[in-house]
């Protein structure tokens, strides 16, 4: 394995290519889900101010 | 069939990116589905190997001596005696090469009939090659070798669709800036400024990840190019944009100004993206002085073939849709933001 990436340099790059991908989509859904959620708990307070 | 296969893969990123619309959440399935695209997109960009046919091979060698390249086909013959340790191969075209080799471990690694990928180095004659490496034996796929482009054409599936995704962006700020002044709605406003700033930074990127492909392609990061001095001018343009629309206090004021500076600005972004490096001679794929019409479009030999012209288009779809993921969640932020100052 060692020698394999050593004389296939390019596949170290794919993997660090993904694992910055795979930081990304956990930042993305991360952000997502709490924007949801924000965006839920000001409305609640919107309508709850409107009653 | 080339621009059709482009064209399929920006409609499907529009498709995808603009549904169920541009402000409502994103469902849990269209995330799935853009994480598979972009992932399959780096997927095929890295690991098919890239190989030259034999007759490029030898001309590319002959002309730079010292070169090394890939050249692809399949084994004919492999003969391991104690005078010559030779490897015959044909490629698609018919033609055959001679490969020498030193290692005698690599006729176990491959047999005839196989189809391989080899790096090699110029030999003592036309079509005759030293064997550096096996870099793939039996691979699913290959990549053209495209000359002066090589191993760094990987960079077109990333850096051309992120070029694509600004413009689309700027796009998108001009129609939102256009909608602000007719209805005079805020919001139309805050989704203009947050089009541009996600354009600027798909500029941005497009402008780092074209450098470094500079510097091993040209020699340096920076040469002055036209491609390179028009994006230039545009980051200068969408600057002017940001720096305006800080220098005023009045929401009012400040919304109609950058309204009309952006639907002004976007008036340059196709000159300075899609005409002007097409008009003068540059080192950049596709200049006036590219005989090849730039490896894109170009229906001659030796530029990208069916499979990467796909995956390129699979980068545009995947770009277009990260775009749309992104630019939803920045406008919902910075509506809310507006909302509460």
């Amino acid at each position: 394995m060692q020698e394999f990436l050593e004389n296939n340099s390019l596949y170290v790059v794919l993997g660090i290519v993904l694992m910055i991908w795979t930081g990304i989509i956990v930042f993305f859904f991360t952000v997502d889900r709490r924007l949801k959620n924000l965006e839920i708990k000001l409305n609640t307070e919107n309508s709850d101010k409107l009653d | 069939m080339k621009a059709l296969i482009l064209i399929s893969g920006i409609i499907l990123g529009l498709i995808l990116g603009l549904s169920p619309g541009i402000l409502k959440p994103k469902p849990f399935i269209w995330k799935i589905i853009t994480v598979i695209l972009v992932t399959f997109t780096i997927l095929l960009s890295f690991i098919p190997p890239i190989g030259a046919d034999i007759e490029t091979a030898s001309f590319i060698l002959d002309a730079k001596p010292n070169h090394q390249l890939n050249i692809k086909g399949t084994i004919t013959n492999i003969i391991v005696g104690q005078d010559g340790k030779l490897i015959f191969i044909t490629d698609n075209y018919g033609k055959k090469a001679e490969i020498t080799f030193e290692n005698t471990q690599i006729d176990r690694l491959i047999k005839n009939e196989d189809f391989v990928v080899l790096a090699v180095s110029k030999g003592f004659s036309h079509n005759k090659f030293n064997l550096l490496r096996i870099v793939s034996v039996n691979p699913w796929l290959t990549l053209p070798y495209v000359p002066k482009l090589e191993e760094q054409i990987r960079i077109l599936n990333f850096h051309v669709p992120m070029a694509w995704i600004s413009v689309l962006a700027y796009l998108l700020a001009m129609i939102f800036s256009i909608k602000y002044l007719k209805t005079k709605d805020f919001n139309n406003d805050v989704l203009a400024a947050s089009s541009a700033a996600i354009g600027t930074l798909f500029a941005i990127l497009a402008t780092t990840t074209g450098m470094i492909w500079a510097k091993f392609n040209w020699g340096s990061f920076w040469n002055w190019d036209p491609r390179e001095t028009s994006i230039f001018i545009l980051l200068l343009i969408y600057g002017a944009y940001f720096a305006l629309r800080s220098a005023i206090d009045n929401p009012e004021l400040k919304a109609r100004l950058s309204s009309v500076y952006s639907i002004i600005a976007f008036i340059t972004v196709p000159f300075l993206v899609f005409i002007l490096p097409r008009l003068v001679d540059s080192l950049h794929p596709g200049s006036a002085n590219d005989d090849t019409a730039g490896p894109i479009l170009s229906t001659k030999e030796g530029t990208l073939n069916i499979f990467q012209q796909i995956t390129f288009s699979l980068g545009f779809a995947s770009f277009t849709a990260i775009f749309f993921w992104m630019f939803n969640i920045w406008s919902r932020i910075a509506l809310i933001i507006h909302k509460k100052v």
